[in-house]
């Protein structure tokens, strides 16, 4: 009996047990958006904890029956915090948002952890903050194989490795910018102190931007947000010596815990007439303002951003360029003293150029588990150009040139990232409308039409092995143009008529109204692969197939080009560029002092069909008989070399160099390629002590040798001479001879919120030419400048 | 989201504005180029009158037959296409000048310009002027290259070799041929 008692007992006890008090949960740690598993996070539910291992895995045993909360911490990661019932064992995962502290920005761009192949090189906040006045085209000259290619020293474009324009198309906060970039003397209408820092892609491996990125993309990016309550902001002010001027920047940024953020920039630049060693060179000042605004709620699962900017330009080119023909062309060249001057004067008067430029946005993204980060853009750019030139009596009131472009862009974007892959694939929609206005009375130089285009893109990133990674990109575009177009009755016959029949509509006199629809499919792709043998070394290879879509002045240009006395003329049978990319990048540190960081990138292109402009023959007008300047397509070789070094001496000292080497043939008339970026070096010791208050002095020497492989087009003119009528050549070409300039940058921080910065350019006020400034025929270029600039951060 | 039914109609707003313009169709041509220029050469003595017209790529210039030892008077006139230009040259004088160069010919020339056409510092534009001829062919292919400078910094009405009248800057708005004979 008490056996039985006894076995009851233990029965009892055994049923108890089986109803299951306590459980066992299992449970593995991992990343949100790439699924790595992450060790040492930190779990707890109710009163249990315990760590996860490196596999990311944890376990809990017996716990008992139960509502808890589960919170998991993990550091860099928000901590997650879940509401979990225990009532049979459990398998989980947690997704924990890794490495946000703070806000990614909503735009599509190359993210700095993972350029992999594409040539990168970055202009910091601190760049941009010491040359706050500059103008994108100058300050971004400061990188190797980049140079600003400039129409007087307030117009300045970036030109990459010998590419401008239409190739090298600027993101401005997401958006790539419509204004008119086919132009040599547009200027891009951005103002540097909205951004945080400006990157460069050098060459063509960045599929993501368009398939006419062929030079290089420039990238310029706001700041990241912090996501707290927080109200920060700057005010910056400058005055300027050579012209002047004045610049003011304001900037003011207010963000919520929540993730709302509110971010405005004001900025306002006033130049007068600048100056050469020896004179005042006449109509050269600038007044620029520009406005932006930025709402936006973000967090690390989703985002939605709302964009404004806007910026007005009015720039006055000098005098002295503004040529009636050739005679007055050879007049200009062969008087060392310019023939207009005048004393010192805020004036902008004709010729000049007005343009304001729009922006208008709205972006949004959402990171889904399984589908990645998935962003929208939409965007609206208006772009009024006007070009005022010298003109008779009262039409000099109205432009020559009157352009307003619309520009629609969509784009849709999918980032899948994991552990070791990456597949980035998106669509890009644009519509665009340009319109020319009669009201200019004036030839037009560039056509009314409508432009459509779409393009889709997938970018594959693989990590083969820890040290190698390889990259694929594939992109197909597609373009329209619906052209409306008036040729003179002469150049239609001679050169159309035969091939394009259905694109005539009627005549009216001698002249012929059309409507080209011309179509357009390229297809580009890149590969590339990085390969780090160690965490000194890094090499990084791409090939890309390129292909570019002739924009609208290489198919439809006609008119007289005041400053440079020519007439250009487009060709609309044009066809897509087709090249070829092959470009190397060698960066390693190395252990000499306090450690040598050395970046060597040469670069090859082969293009057929690359679009460029020859002399093809003179025209006779009622100004005298001009030099027709034709688009053609040739084959062109490019290569070239930029080499990065930065030493870091001791403690105090740093020294920094830089040189590039472009070559450029044209291969079909076997020749030099025109406007090649010259031979040019850079040497610079920085002396900064952080005790001092962050006291900096920098001595910076650059040197631009003499561009000796340039073609041979020199117009020639009759004119008599002591009765005797003279041929006389215009030496349009030759490149000006070697010049080296200096430099001084030093700066302080006076308080936490205070800090100065002083700037000297051209040191020793060397008289001297820039080949790449057209405007080089007519004058030399800025003498000493002395830029102070004083900011105040809250 | 329920915003998305704003965002749609804000997108449609955008897309819909400013397509097309109403009048894109339309031809601009140069409202201030010249076309031609006319000489209305008369011979002092005997008040006929003789008219050479040049213009653009033309084949052949026109060839103005002049006496030894005779004077002119000279007016010259600008066309644009059928409309008269040169009233617009008077009303904008101070902008303008002609500068004449007799090359390969002797011949001296004088400004005789009224109010009309005489600037504001003094200097005569050149759209009257009186020609004494002293040797028509001095030279195998005597010309006339006749040059409206406009907006230069300065101008003078001296000689200068060949030429008569001078301008400093500004830039060429039309240059003429014009043969000379006998």
């Amino acid at each position: 009996m008490k056996f039985i008692i006894h076995i009851c007992l233990v029965f009892c006890g055994l049923t108890f047990f089986n109803a299951q008090n306590t459980f066992n949960i299992q449970g593995k740690v991992i990343d949100f958006h790439d699924k790595v598993p992450l060790s040492n996070t930190s779990i707890k539910i109710g009163n249990y904890s315990t760590t996860s291992d490196e596999n990311g895995n944890f376990t809990f045993n017996n716990v008992n029956k139960g509502t808890y909360t589960l919170t998991a911490n993990h550091p860099n990661c928000d901590t997650f915090t879940e509401k979990i019932e225990v009532n049979k064992d459990l398998e989980i995962t947690l997704n924990l948002e890794h490495h946000i502290a703070d806000i990614e920005t909503v735009t599509i761009h190359g993210t700095h952890k993972n350029n992999a192949s594409m040539i990168v090189k970055t202009l910091d906040k601190e760049a941009i903050a010491r040359n706050s006045t500059e103008n994108l085209g100058n300050i971004l000259s400061n990188i190797s194989g980049v140079g600003a290619l400039k129409t007087g020293n307030n117009i300045a474009k970036p030109i990459i490795h010998g590419l401008y324009g239409s190739r090298v198309p600027i993101i401005n906060n997401g958006v790539k910018m419509a204004e008119q970039e086919w132009g040599v003397e547009h200027a891009p209408n951005v103002d540097i102190n909205n951004f945080e820092h400006i990157d460069v892609i050098k060459g063509a491996s960045s599929l993501k931007y368009g398939s006419d990125a062929i030079g290089g993309v420039v990238v310029m990016e706001p700041e990241v947000f912090p996501k707290k309550d927080t109200l920060k902001g700057s005010a910056n002010l400058s005055g300027i010596s050579n012209g002047r001027g004045v610049g003011f920047h304001l900037h003011l940024l207010k963000t919520w815990e929540n993730g709302w953020a509110v971010k405005t920039n004001g900025g306002f630049k006033k130049l007068g007439d600048l100056k050469t060693p020896h004179y005042n060179l006449m109509n050269t000042g600038l007044e620029a303002t520009s406005f932006n605004i930025t709402v936006q709620k973000n967090s690390f699962l989703r985002g939605i951003s709302f964009d404004y900017s806007v910026t007005n330009q009015q720039i006055g080119i000098y005098r002295g360029s503004d040529m009636g023909n050739l005679e007055d062309f050879y007049k200009a060249l062969t008087t060392d003293v310019p023939i207009y001057q005048r004393d010192f004067s805020y004036s902008i008067d004709n010729p000049k150029q007005a343009v304001q430029h729009h922006i208008a946005k709205i972006s949004a993204f959402k990171r889904f588990e399984n589908l990645g980060k998935i962003s929208m853009d939409y965007s609206f750019q208006y772009n009024h150009r006007k070009e005022f030139d010298v003109r008779r009596g009262e039409l000099s009131q109205f432009p020559s040139l009157d352009l307003e472009l619309f520009t629609n862009q969509f784009n849709i974007n999918d980032l899948i990232e994991r552990q070791y892959w990456s597949l980035e694939t998106g669509i890009d929609l644009m519509y665009q409308y340009n319109y020319s206005t009669p009201e200019t009375q004036a030839r037009r130089l560039v056509p009314n039409y409508n432009k459509y285009s779409g393009g889709i893109y997938s970018i594959f990133k693989y990590k083969m092995t820890p040290r190698l990674n390889a990259e694929a990109g594939l992109r197909f575009d597609v373009t329209k143009y619906e052209v409306k177009k008036w040729y003179d009755l002469s150049t239609w016959e001679n050169l159309y008529a035969e091939n394009f029949p259905q694109f005539y509509v009627n005549t009216e006199g001698n002249r012929v109204f059309t409507n080209p629809i011309l179509n357009y499919k390229n297809l580009s792709f890149n590969a590339g692969l990085e390969f780090k043998p160690s965490n000194n070394f890094d090499i990084k290879f791409n090939y890309a197939k390129v292909g570019r879509t002739p924009n609208i002045a290489e198919l439809f240009a006609d008119g007289l080009h005041h400053s440079a006395a020519v007439i250009e003329v487009g060709n609309m049978g044009m066809k897509n560029e087709d090249g070829h990319q092959f470009t190397l990048n060698i960066d390693s540190k190395l252990n000499v002092l306090q450690g040598l960081q050395i970046s060597v990138n040469p670069y090859l292109f082969l293009t057929k069909n690359f679009i460029t402009e020859v002399p093809t023959g003179i025209q006779n007008t009622i100004r005298g008989v001009f030099p027709v300047w034709s688009y053609e397509q040739i084959d062109a070789k490019m290569y070239g070399l930029d080499f990065d070094a930065n030493l870091k001496i001791n403690e105090n000292f740093n020294y920094k160099g830089r040189f590039s080497y472009v070559y450029g043939q044209d291969l079909t008339n076997n020749q030099p390629l025109i406007l090649m970026l010259p031979p040019n070096f850079s040497n610079s010791l920085e002396f900064a002590k952080a005790e001092w208050k962050n006291f900096y002095f920098k001595v910076e020497n650059q040197t631009f040798l003499h561009q000796n492989r340039f073609p041979m087009y020199n117009p020639t003119i009759n004119i008599f001479e002591n009765g005797v009528e003279v041929e006389k050549t215009l030496d349009l070409s030759t490149p000006p001879p070697t010049y080296l300039l200096w430099g001084i940058q030093t700066g302080i921080d006076f308080s936490k919120h205070f800090s100065a910065g002083l700037n000297v350019t051209n040191l020793f006020s060397k008289n001297y030419k820039d080949y790449l400034n057209r405007m080089r025929f007519f004058s030399y270029e800025m003498g000493r400048n002395f830029i102070l600039n004083i900011k105040y951060n809250f | 989201m329920k915003h998305l039914k704003y965002i749609i109609l804000f997108l449609t707003l955008i897309l819909t504005f400013s397509c097309s313009r109403a009048d894109e169709d339309l031809d601009v041509l140069s409202q201030e180029d010249i076309s031609n220029i006319i000489l209305n050469v008369t011979d002092d003595a005997t008040g006929i009158t003789q008219t050479y017209n040049y213009t653009v790529n033309s084949v052949t210039n026109p060839v103005i037959k002049l006496t030894d030892g005779k004077s002119y008077t000279v007016n010259a006139i600008f066309l644009n296409g059928n409309e008269d230009e040169t009233e617009s040259i008077k009303a904008a004088k101070d902008e303008h000048f002609l500068i004449f160069d007799f090359q390969g010919s002797q011949i001296n020339l004088t400004r005789i310009d009224d109010a009309s056409s005489t600037r504001t510092d003094g200097n005569r534009v050149g759209l009257m002027t009186k020609w004494n001829v002293v040797k028509a062919i001095n030279s195998t292919s005597p010309q006339l290259v006749l040059t409206v400078n406009h907006d230069a910094v300065s101008v003078s009405e001296q000689q200068n070799g060949t030429t008569f009248g001078t301008a400093n800057g500004g830039e060429t708005d039309a240059m003429a041929i014009f043969g000379i004979s006998n």
